[in-house]
This record gives C-alpha cells, structure tokens and sequence, in this order.
C-alpha cells in the first residue's frame, strides 16, 4: 500500500535526522566545555594562585590491592595529578606483573570523539571514559590511590567493550555505539585534537613519573665506566667483568656454580 | 583581578593573619563534619564566602561586564553564595558516601605534602577545583541560545580563523554516477601514491594501526613505533594536517567537504599500502599478532 511505503521510508530519513541532529548537538556541546574552559584559563601572572607541588612524603596506611572494576583516585604525586583530580577504572591488575591498567575519565560531561563514551553514571567526574587513553600505572600507585566507587559486572564489560573497539579518532565509531560517543575527528583545525595532545601529554608525564617497575631478576651492572650498554655487548667482544648484584636472600651456592656467566 | 588569600577589606598584617587562620579552620571544620549543612555559622560563613567570590571571578572571566551601580555586586550569572558552595560539593561528589567525596581528601593531601604554609595551597586547589564546577555550570545550566549556528566559528575565535561547526561535522559525498566514482577512485590512488613517499617510519606505522583496527592506545602499536601515545596522536593529527592541506592546495576549486571525502579515500588507499609495507617490517609482526588476538576478543564480547 502506498500509505505503507511512505511510512518505512519517512520512519528511515526520520532516523538518520535524528542521528544527525545527535551528532550535531553532541559536538556543540563539548564545544562549549572548551570554549568555556579556555575562558576561564587560570593565568599564573595575573592571580596569584599557588598551584600544588608535587610531593609524596605523606605517610599513608596500606591500602586495598586494585580490583578490577574499581573507580580510584589517583593521590597528587605529580605535578599533573595535583592539577585536576584524575580519576581512573581499573580495568586489569596482576600483582605479579607489577602493573595495572586502568581507564581515565574525561574532565568533560559529554564525548569528544569516537574513542569515549558516555558511562550512564550519574557523577560527573565519572560521566565519560576516555577509552582511547588507556595506561598502564606501577602496582603501587595504583594500591596507593583512593578507592571511591565500584562498577558492577553489567558497566565494566561495557567499559571492556569500550577499550577493545576503540576506533582511531577521525573513523566512524560502531553503529551500535553512536549514541554514546562523540563524532569522529575529520578537520586537521579541529579544537578536539588540541584537546587530544594535550590529555595524552599529561598521562603521558603521569605514567613517567611513577617509579618503575623493578624485574624480579638480578642487575648486573659494569665496572668499567665505558658508555655502553650493559645488557648488550658485541658479538667480537669478551665478557665485560661485572659485579653481580644478587637478592639478599640469594643462596651462596648458586654463585659458585656460575649461574651469572 | 587577583585572587588573594588575605582578606580584601582589610589593612593590618594581623587582621590578615587572623582571617587567614579563621578560613584555614573553616575549611578543615568542613573537611572534619562532612557537609557545609554541619559546620558551624562561622565556618559555614566563611565558605560560603570564599565559593562565592572565586564563582564570581571566573563569572566575570566568562562574560565581561560593566556594573551599573554596585561595584560590589555580583556577576548576573554568579549564584547566590550558599548556591556556590551547594554547586561545589555537589558536582565533585561521586556520591553521598565517605568515598565518594574523595576529592576532600585529594584537596588537603596536596596541600599538606609540600613544605611550607598550607593555607594558599589549599585555597589555590579549591580554586582549580571550583573552576572545573564553574565551566560545567555555564555549560549546562547558564543561559545560551537556543540553537547552535552552522556557520559560527567553533573554536570560538574570528570567524576566518576557526572552522565553523559545519566544518567539523562528518560529512561524506558520494558521487551521483559511476564516471564520477571512478574519477575520485583514479585521483586517491594517484594522491595516495605521491604521499606515500614522503611518509615517515612512524607515520607508516600508525597507518597500519588503523588498517588492522587497532587503536593508538594500544601497548604493541607504541612498542612497534617506539614513541609515547602523545607522539602518536600528535604524529597522527601532522600527517592528517599535511595530507588536508595538500589536497586544498592541489584542489583548491574544490568544496571543503569534498575535499574530506577525497582525504578519507586517499588515506584508506594509504592503509592499503601501509599493510603491504608493513608484512615485510620485523618491527611490526607484533601488530599483526595483536590485531588476531584483539579480532577474537572482540567477537568474544560482542
């Protein structure tokens, strides 16, 4: 019936209006968070805010090992963490590899690009995930941080999900997605990648400053005081002499057999 | 305008003191009993005060304006003060619980670690704190035009500086007929080709990334092309601004956005390339590796 067809294809346009019209008003929105933000850009040289240190010499008690699924509150160890509050998912820890990867979140309430979503949660802090910036934090800065919520099953494997379909920024996000992140990036002048250099730098100097992440293997280290590497030497080359440096509670007996040669 | 952490209004070393001690007290009294709503008149006073005015400043740094009378008055936009500190624990709260209110936690920690008096620290961190609540607020509930122009420049700046909103929204053009269709395939082959060359290591790099679906925060994509994830998206967005204005300058009589449509199809013809290129890189076997395991774990959840 003519009726009938008129309808399906009405219903189809409607759709992609609607989708357009969600796009449209998607970017607008983080927009305006940027433009905003930048108007209120705190200048050093003209208020005269003290802007924190960084410093760790705060005694803390032990904290939780990090869970899978937990929201956490990185402490302000860093010049960049003492900034802005940084909050962070976590998505797996291991303790015997030492690391943690974790999510952060966006400090904006609506999605710039394809690679964050929107979480459904009703805080602000924790509105958007920022799936495109995942890192990888020592175990203990993590344990060190604040525990402040944690998700359920149903919106970590959301958050899973998020991570392992995260698109470059300029590609379309999936279909079944595009309520829920921002529209991809497709003008080189667009104020999102400022935006975009800007985060990645900042976890960038967060992920350097945390300690790194001893091996639980023996450091052998040079005694001459030439500009080489220690871990590599040349085929041609002998043996540098080293002086092995073992655990503490290393047997004496394993040395004698040589297991450093 | 200054924000100070002396008291305006007054004149003496002392009194300055005094004010200082007493808004250091009030925030710590308000750190101690959890909410404003238990603090006592005095703190409450003082608070409400301090959020009122840093509200006001980033106000009047939003939207200048000339007060009529009143040198004193408020910013029409700024809240009232009980408003202002409502609007502060509210939007950094996760939620109503001990836990959810970290960021108290995160405030003085901060302002306890480094050496020296502790007052400006913190009131410099609830200054950063009330700025990110400020932008949220004029954001979301501040008034605005009820439609988003088009053509207004979406970075805010001059209008020939910054590309409008249309600019920046995705748009593709696909050609009426299937000459048409065949001229923009022959042209991103060609434009593919010439920019190919002039690509770099790392540039290849990313560009295989993408053709294998993986994403710029993955761990083997920084391994493979040995650079932070800030230089990757930086890389990422140079070669995009060079490949664009390329384009413009090649096609100058082009629309903008059939230029993008072109700029997207050379760029799949270059992720074409970049696979090719990249099976015969040791370096990058790891992409490969990963985008099999991020295939199955994706069919896995999906």
């Amino acid at each position: 019936m003519p009726g009938k067809k008129n309808m399906k294809k009405c219903t189809g346009r409607e759709v992609a209006r609607r989708s357009h019209d969600q796009v449209r008003e998607t970017l607008a929105a983080w927009l305006r968070e940027w433009r905003i933000e930048k108007a209120l850009a705190i200048e050093e040289s003209t208020v005269s805010i003290v802007l924190y240190g960084a410093g760790r010499g705060v005694e803390r008690k032990r904290s939780e090992p990090p869970r899978p699924g937990e929201v956490r509150l990185l402490r302000p160890e860093d010049a960049f963490s003492c900034r802005r509050p940084r909050y962070v998912l976590v998505l797996e820890s291991d303790p015997r590899v030492g690391n943690v990867r974790v999510v952060p979140f966006s400090r904006f309430s609506t999605p710039a690009m394809p690679g964050e979503h929107r979480t459904g949660h009703p805080a602000s802090p924790l509105a958007v995930l920022c799936a495109w910036n995942v890192r990888t934090l020592p175990w203990g800065r993590v344990q060190r941080a604040w525990k402040v919520a944690r998700w359920g099953a149903a919106r970590h494997a959301a958050a899973q999900r998020a991570v392992a379909i995260c698109p470059f920024p300029d590609a379309d996000p999936p279909p079944d997605t595009a309520g829920e992140t921002g529209p991809p990036l497709t003008h080189p002048d667009d104020p999102r990648w400022n935006y975009l250099r800007e985060e990645a730098a900042e976890w960038d100097a967060i992920e350097q400053s945390c300690e790194a992440v001893k091996p639980a293997f023996w450091v052998m280290r040079e005694r001459d005081k030439e500009n080489r590497d220690a871990k590599e030497r040349l085929a041609a080359e002998s043996w540098p002499e080293y002086s092995p440096h073992l655990p503490k509670n290393h047997a004496r007996k394993s040395r004698a057999k040589g297991d450093h040669c | 305008m200054t924000v100070s952490e002396s008291s305006s209004n007054s004149s003496l070393p002392g009194a300055a003191t005094s004010a200082s001690s007493s808004l250091f007290a009030a925030f710590d009294e308000w750190r101690r009993r959890c909410a404003l709503a238990l603090c006592s008149l005095g703190a409450s006073h003082q608070l409400k005060t301090f959020a009122w005015k840093r509200f006001d400043i980033f106000c009047r740094r939003y939207a200048p304006f000339v007060p009529a009378a009143n040198a004193e008055a408020g910013h029409p936009l700024t809240p009232p003060p009980a408003d202002c500190w409502h609007l502060f624990e509210t939007r950094l709260a996760v939620d109503r619980t001990r836990a959810g209110k970290r960021y108290k936690d995160w405030l003085f920690e901060a302002a306890r670690a480094a050496p020296g008096a502790m007052l400006p620290r913190l009131t410099g961190g609830a200054t950063l704190l009330m700025r990110d609540v400020v932008r949220a607020w004029l954001a979301h509930e501040a008034p605005r035009p009820h439609t988003n122009s088009l053509q207004a420049p979406a970075g805010g700046g001059a209008p020939d500086e910054a590309p409008s909103l249309e600019e920046l929204l995705p748009v593709d053009i696909t050609p009426a007929d299937e000459a048409a269709e065949r001229e923009w395939e022959r042209i991103s082959v060609e434009e593919a080709r010439r920019s190919w060359r002039r690509l770099s290591r790392r540039d290849r790099v990313i560009l295989t990334a993408r053709a294998l679906d993986l994403s710029l925060a993955d761990e083997p994509v920084v391994t493979a092309a040995a650079a932070r994830k800030s230089m990757l998206y930086a890389a990422f967005h140079s070669l995009l601004a060079r490949l664009a204005d390329d384009l413009r300058r090649r096609y100058a009589d082009e629309e903008s956005a059939a230029i993008c449509s072109l700029a997207r199809r050379v760029l799949q013809k270059m992720e074409c390339r970049a696979l090719t290129w990249a099976r015969s890189e040791k370096s990058c076997a790891i992409l490969f590796s990963s985008s099999e395991r991020r295939g199955l774990c994706r069919e896995k959840r999906i």
